[in-house]
């Protein structure tokens, strides 16, 4: 089935309400899923895969571990990004502003690539930032200028698998200090297979227009989400309305 | 009176020429925003001067009504960018099933606005959902989905008037003002309709606020009224007449709004300061307009929306005791202006009075629903400064957290901006006696008693003067043992405040920032709420039903389709009783 983007915003937001997330985290989460969707990146899927996980755990957040001058450690504590994503890139954006650039060092986290969104959104308060993360034999990098409105998003051959669930957040003024930062961290050996800016776009407008498709389990699975944040209807309450 | 007013002005304080935007803390009072009346920028009124300026074409393509009016029609609507399609289902309804609240599931008629022509399978598709409503699902083509009810009082009585060959009473026409009232106008991408986004960049007949849910509603007073002659002609083919065009524009559409409306509200809040703003640059603009005096024509023109106001007000029925205790006050009070004006009309234009200092006097001496209507009849006076503000109507609801803020930035943000909610005292009972939640019933939002009634711990976060309370004391609760900390440290100690923080941040850049008003207060008045994005919208005859829920009037005095090609004046605020020509009269 189809749904527009509002309606499964608005969806979303009462869901991740139902699982127990605050206001800010149920927006930003929403808008991660949305984003991703919309962009190609299949939000809907990466969501469906964590729902079960989000449904037996409580709703934790990144913890700082070390603080050092222009750089951070946060735990994941076995997180989602959804949950952890807006407070890592935040802390790398106020790093950068006040040191000129940031590293931010995200340990034990789920659903990464959710982190794309909060990477846009950051840019829009002119922060270039850059991610990475690895999953089995590939590494992905993404970068973004400040205030552009579309990442680019590179896929690397590791040399060997990984089981590592960090992120890492570069940022800084501009996205030229910030590839400085990240090759000071990070060797890429293999060509990157990137995802045009182009395809991104053309996924964002035919989403728009036709509207998006989603499973219908997962919109139900959704439905009962929103049904937690709902009260019973009773005749004293329908007096709560005008009657 | 008359020596009041001119020292009102003179003798207070001086008024600058270059009129400052009123202060937040005088506009966003709840019960001001309440207070609020139709202006040239609420978006029936700018969706009306398009359609007239372009002279939009709307004729049926297709009118299969059968003999009592039931069936399907589809208008086909050439704006200047594009070409769209009204589609309406006209159903048999039994009074008992009819029923305006949001959890009501058969309406007398249901409609959509699409994008293009429909053609026969679209249109089966249509014919299989949108009568349902809620329950159906459309898809992006559509922009807008609505549903209408007749009105008891009105609709059989006009046919059986035009079937017996009479027009019918303007006086009981008065008593309802409408045929058919809308209970619900779902837009912006519900049930799979297309996003707002979408209708903004692709559509720019519809690029403004709720446009497409105003014409929705104004095609169904186009329909309404094209309703009655056609059954009145089936019923009696050698009697009918038609409806007069003067009484068919004295015809608006009605609604009923409740607490739906209420979340919107404090759920943009840029969207609601932006519209706020602009009606505030008006204002001024029209203040500053008269500052070294008002013409003689300017004058007159005031002096007759003066009394064009208070006849408005005193065809208004309602049953509710308080509304009609309202208006016969500013009934008084605005007579007591009329009189003045009649007056002193010469000394007013030869002293340069200005609209600055009767504004001041209004504010000295009458009650804020008084004001508030001299302060429309001020913006209605200059549509060459205002109308061009209804451009400015959009913006983007968006709000950022600004993480490298220190936290002494943001303390002095919350008491600077906040200073209303920090003054509210949450530890007393009544302040946190009421709380809002979704029911279960279609997700309607209801408000609820606090200890009373269940559902608490699901309640809607609304309130927002408790949530900047709360963030301001685990702030200064932080800054005890971190004082040189920055925003984004805080919340990775106070996650849960992130939300609070964006909202705080992003309002206090903004002009009148949030609506000053604790929303969960025992004795809270969502009417008010109501009312205020009402008014945007352009309704007349507020008819408050409870606290919780109003009925009004939409396009009552607009010009028919009819009249698009002919000169058109603006000027259909505060609509009154048409004067009928005498063999109308006689007729009946």
């Amino acid at each position: 089935m189809k749904v527009s983007r509002n309606e499964l915003t608005a969806s979303l937001k009462k869901a991740f309400e139902g699982l127990g997330f605050s206001v800010g985290d149920y927006q930003d989460a929403a808008a991660m899923v949305i984003w991703s969707q919309m962009h190609g990146f299949n939000g809907l899927k990466q969501l469906q895969h964590a729902l079960p996980y989000l449904n037996n755990c409580l709703c934790l957040h990144a913890e700082l571990i070390r603080n050092g001058h222009y750089q951070a450690l946060l735990n994941g504590q076995d997180s989602s990004i959804l949950l952890s994503g807006s407070q890592t890139v935040r802390l790398a954006c106020a790093l950068a502003r006040q040191y000129g650039s940031g590293f931010v060092q995200l340990d034990n986290c789920r659903n990464r690539r959710f982190i794309i969104q909060r990477l846009v959104s950051a840019a829009q308060s002119g922060c270039a930032l850059a991610a990475y993360w690895e999953q089995g034999s590939t590494g992905f990098k993404v970068t973004i200028q400040p205030y552009d409105k579309q990442p680019e998003y590179a896929q690397y051959s590791l040399p060997k698998e990984t089981v590592n669930q960090s992120l890492m957040i570069f940022s800084g003024t501009d996205l030229a200090m910030v590839e400085q930062q990240f090759s000071k961290q990070v060797s890429l050996h293999s060509d990157p297979q990137i995802n045009s800016s182009e395809a991104m776009l053309d996924s964002y407008n035919n989403s728009l227009e036709q509207g998006i498709e989603i499973d219908e389990t997962l919109w139900h699975e959704l439905d009962n989400l929103v049904a937690r944040v709902l009260v019973e209807s009773t005749e004293s309450s329908r007096a709560g309305a005008g009657d | 009176m008359r020596s009041d007013h001119n020292s009102a002005g003179k003798n207070s304080h001086p008024i600058s020429a270059a009129l400052p935007l009123r202060p937040a803390s005088q506009v966003m009072q709840l019960d001001r925003l309440g207070s609020f009346h139709q202006s040239r920028l609420s978006f029936m009124r700018t969706l009306v001067r398009r359609m007239v300026q372009e002279n939009w074409q709307i004729n049926s393509t297709v009118f299969d009504l059968d003999t009592e009016g039931y069936g399907t029609v589809v208008y086909e609507v050439k704006a200047k960018y594009g070409t769209y399609s009204y589609v309406l289902f006209s159903h048999y309804l039994a009074p008992e099933n009819r029923n305006d609240r949001v959890i009501a599931d058969q309406w007398d008629l249901t409609m959509a606005l699409c994008e293009g022509t429909v053609d026969t399978e679209q249109l089966a598709f249509l014919r299989n959902n949108v009568p349902k409503q809620e329950a159906g699902r459309v898809d992006s083509r559509v922009f807008v989905l609505s549903r209408g009810n007749r009105s008891g009082r009105t609709f059989e009585y006009v046919v059986d008037e035009l079937a017996q060959g009479r027009q019918p009473d303007v006086d009981v026409i008065a008593e309802v003002g409408y045929l058919y009232r809308t209970t619900a106008a779902y837009g912006s991408g519900k049930l799979g309709m297309a996003d707002w986004e979408k209708v903004r960049t692709k559509h720019r007949d519809f690029a403004r606020p709720f446009a497409a849910e105003m014409f929705t509603c104004f095609m169904l007073r186009h329909f309404s009224l094209q309703h009655a002659d056609y059954i009145a002609a089936q019923r009696a083919p050698k009697t009918a007449v038609q409806l007069d065009d003067d009484i068919k524009r004295y015809f608006g559409i009605g609604n009923s709004t409740g607490l739906g409306m209420a979340p919107f509200l404090i759920n943009h809040p840029l969207l609601i300061n932006q519209w706020i703003e602009q009606r505030e640059t008006a204002l001024a603009r029209a203040k500053v307009a008269g500052a070294d005096g008002i013409d003689s024509v300017i004058l007159e023109r005031f002096q007759i929306a003066t009394d064009r106001v208070i006849q408005h007000l005193g065809e208004i029925m309602t049953g509710d005791v308080q509304q009609n205790i309202s208006n016969a006050m500013v009934r008084q009070e605005l007579q007591e202006l009329s009189q003045w004006l009649l007056d002193e009309g010469a000394s007013i234009v030869s002293s340069r009075y200005n609209w600055a200092e009767l504004a001041h006097y209004a504010e000295q001496s009458w009650r804020v629903e008084t004001q508030e209507v001299i302060n429309t009849m001020l913006i209605e006076l200059y549509p060459e400064l205002v109308d061009e503000l209804e451009e400015l109507m959009a913006v983007d609801e968006d709000q950022h957290l600004i993480p490298h803020m220190s936290l002494w930035e943001l303390r002095g943000l919350i008491e600077d901006k906040y200073d209303w909610a920090l003054a509210i005292d949450f530890s007393q009972p009544d302040a946190q006696g009421s709380f809002w939640y979704r029911s279960q019933e279609k997700m309607e939002p209801r408000l609820g008693q606090t200890h009373i009634d269940m559902g608490v711990e699901k309640q809607m976060p609304l309130a927002i003067g408790r949530m900047v309370r709360e963030c301001y004391n685990e702030v200064c609760a932080y800054m005890v043992e971190f004082p040189q900390q920055d925003v984004a440290h805080f919340i990775l100690q106070q996650p849960n405040l992130s939300g609070a923080i964006s909202r705080i941040q992003t309002m206090a850049q903004s002009h009148y920032g949030d609506i000053r008003e604790n929303l969960v207060h025992s004795d809270v008045l969502p009417i008010h709420l109501l009312r205020c994005k009402l008014s945007f919208f352009g309704v007349s005859k507020f008819d408050p039903r409870s606290r919780l829920w109003v009925r009004n009037t939409m396009f009552q005095g607009a010009p028919l389709i009819s009249d698009f090609d002919k000169p058109f004046m603006d000027d259909w605020q505060f609509p009154i009783k048409p004067v009928l020509s005498k063999s109308i009269d006689s007729d009946r």
